[in-house]
């Protein structure tokens, strides 16, 4: 069925069609429409979940992990603030290996407040342990919750999976987007099966205290990342022959000749897609690639995209003050690149801005646009 | 878990699906979980000068001391916190530091 969405009811259908059992949330702008759509359907029948208000993003981490726990497919959603409230626990459900599902919609961090969109909220998560995506719109947002529960529950992988859209850019912005049939969506998302359960008939400690064995149980977090890049292929590739919608987790755009590339990921993108084909009618062969993965990091794909490439130029809406772009810092440690500071606090960017940058930037400067 | 004093390649390193979750199904096993190797210093009786008043009996705060003739302090638990050292009225605990079997 074809509907007009935003990106919040994207993720709110994902959960849905997912026949997620418990939501903990707390709302946050600009998340809240998620929460609110699920209380809506809840109220009319149309989702049989429990629906838990909680007293704090810490709470409501704390509670997804207990339910994830106790066997029940679990989702949840924040923004900004109240994602770092989370960090705490992010940890703890990655070290649990449970495979939750939570949606971020980006909103640059205080100070000063703002509730635009940048990265830095999601990207603070690089550490965890949690398999990240990034949605580039709103039909991708829906379509990576279902099939990032694919991966996280696949038993090579057995983590968290947080998928991020740009806060207002695509959480409040109505798209066309088809949304699968529940049918399609049980065929292709089994019901949650897990090994390791806590059941009060056959008590058992999670997360136990482990000082000799600690670096042991990090180092399986770390092995099953490493999995999840083969599996999320194989998801990816499973889902393509069940829904026909295609993904991989680095999207290559007109790259094939390209002589400049723009390295970036999530909503921007389709503002540098625009720029990619202005760009080539001015002559410039330039092309784009796109990182959806961006935990585990695709850095074999990308380095076969990027070799070869005379300008590398990566686009970051976030920043490590000190250090420069993101995902700029990653990418450096695989190719030459130059890497350009965009949008911060969700600072206006169009098209033009973008073949701008292209032409001027070069291969190996680091640069700010305002 | 892995082999220790080995340098492993990042593709190598092996995945070991629901044992590498930290998880305890069986309960009541603490008994078995050797806490002796958190100990820097080693409390030890000095038997001519014990009154067996039972103090460090009483206080040891893991039960690592048990009454047969005297005190027993078991090795295996003790984690060297020394309550019984410093409540022994006639002094008859000697504290050494620990370079026994059961530190690693």
């Amino acid at each position: 069925m074809k509907d007009l969405i935003d990106g919040n009811e994207a993720a709110a259908w994902g959960a849905r069609l997912c026949r997620v059992r418990v939501v903990p949330n707390f709302p946050i702008t600009p998340q809240t429409e998620i929460i609110e759509k699920l209380a809506e359907w809840r109220e009319k029948g149309l989702w049989k979940g429990e629906f838990l208000p909680m007293d704090s993003e810490h709470s409501v981490l704390s509670a997804a992990i207990a339910s994830e726990a106790a066997g029940a497919r679990t989702f949840t959603a924040s923004s900004s603030q109240g994602l770092l409230l989370m960090t705490e626990m992010h940890y703890v459900a990655s070290g649990m290996r449970l495979p939750l599902v939570m949606v971020n919609c980006s909103r640059g961090l205080a100070a000063p407040i703002t509730l635009w969109p940048d990265n830095n909220d999601f990207l603070s998560l690089r550490d965890s342990g949690w398999l990240m995506f990034f949605a580039q719109n709103n039909q991708e947002v829906l379509d990576l919750v279902i099939s990032a529960y694919r991966i996280s529950e696949h038993r090579e992988v057995l983590l968290p999976s947080i998928v991020n859209m740009e806060g207002f850019i695509l959480s409040y912005t109505r798209e066309i987007a088809e949304i699968p049939g529940q049918e399609e969506v049980d065929s292709f998302l089994p019901e949650y099966a897990p090994r390791v359960v806590l059941d009060p008939e056959r008590p058992m400690s999670l997360g136990i205290p482990s000082l000799h064995e600690y670096m042991y149980f990090r180092s399986q977090v770390h092995a099953a990342q490493r999995n999840a890049l083969k599996v999320s292929e194989r998801v990816f590739a499973e889902f393509e022959k069940t829904f026909g919608r295609k993904y991989r987790c680095v999207e290559d755009y007109r790259t094939e000749d390209a002589e400049l590339v723009f390295v970036c990921a999530g909503a921007l993108s389709t503002t540098i897609k625009a720029a990619v084909n202005a760009l080539r009618e001015e002559g410039v062969k330039a092309g784009m690639a796109r990182i959806v993965t961006f935990r585990p990091f695709p850095e074999n794909r990308l380095r076969e995209i990027l070799e070869g490439k005379e300008k590398i130029v990566v686009v970051d809406n976030s920043l490590s003050p000190g250090r420069g772009g993101i995902i700029h810092s990653e990418v450096s440690s695989i190719a030459d690149c130059a890497g350009v500071v965009v949008s911060l606090g969700g600072k206006h960017i169009g098209r033009d801005d973008f073949v701008k940058i292209g032409k001027k930037a070069d291969k190996k400067g680091r640069y700010w646009y305002f | 878990m892995l082999e220790e004093g080995k340098l492993i390649k990042e593709e190598d390193l092996p995945y070991e699906g629901v044992r590498g979750i930290p998880h305890i199904r069986e309960a009541g096993n603490a008994v078995r979980r050797r806490t002796g190797d958190w100990r820097i210093f080693r409390p030890e009786i000095d038997r001519e000068r014990c009154v067996k008043c039972k103090m460090c009996f009483l206080m040891c705060p893991d039960s690592a001391v048990s009454w047969k003739e005297g005190p027993e302090i078991d090795y295996f638990v003790c984690k060297g916190c020394l309550i019984c050292a410093s409540v022994c009225p006639v002094k008859a605990i000697k504290v050494v530091r620990d370079e026994g079997p059961d530190r690693r």
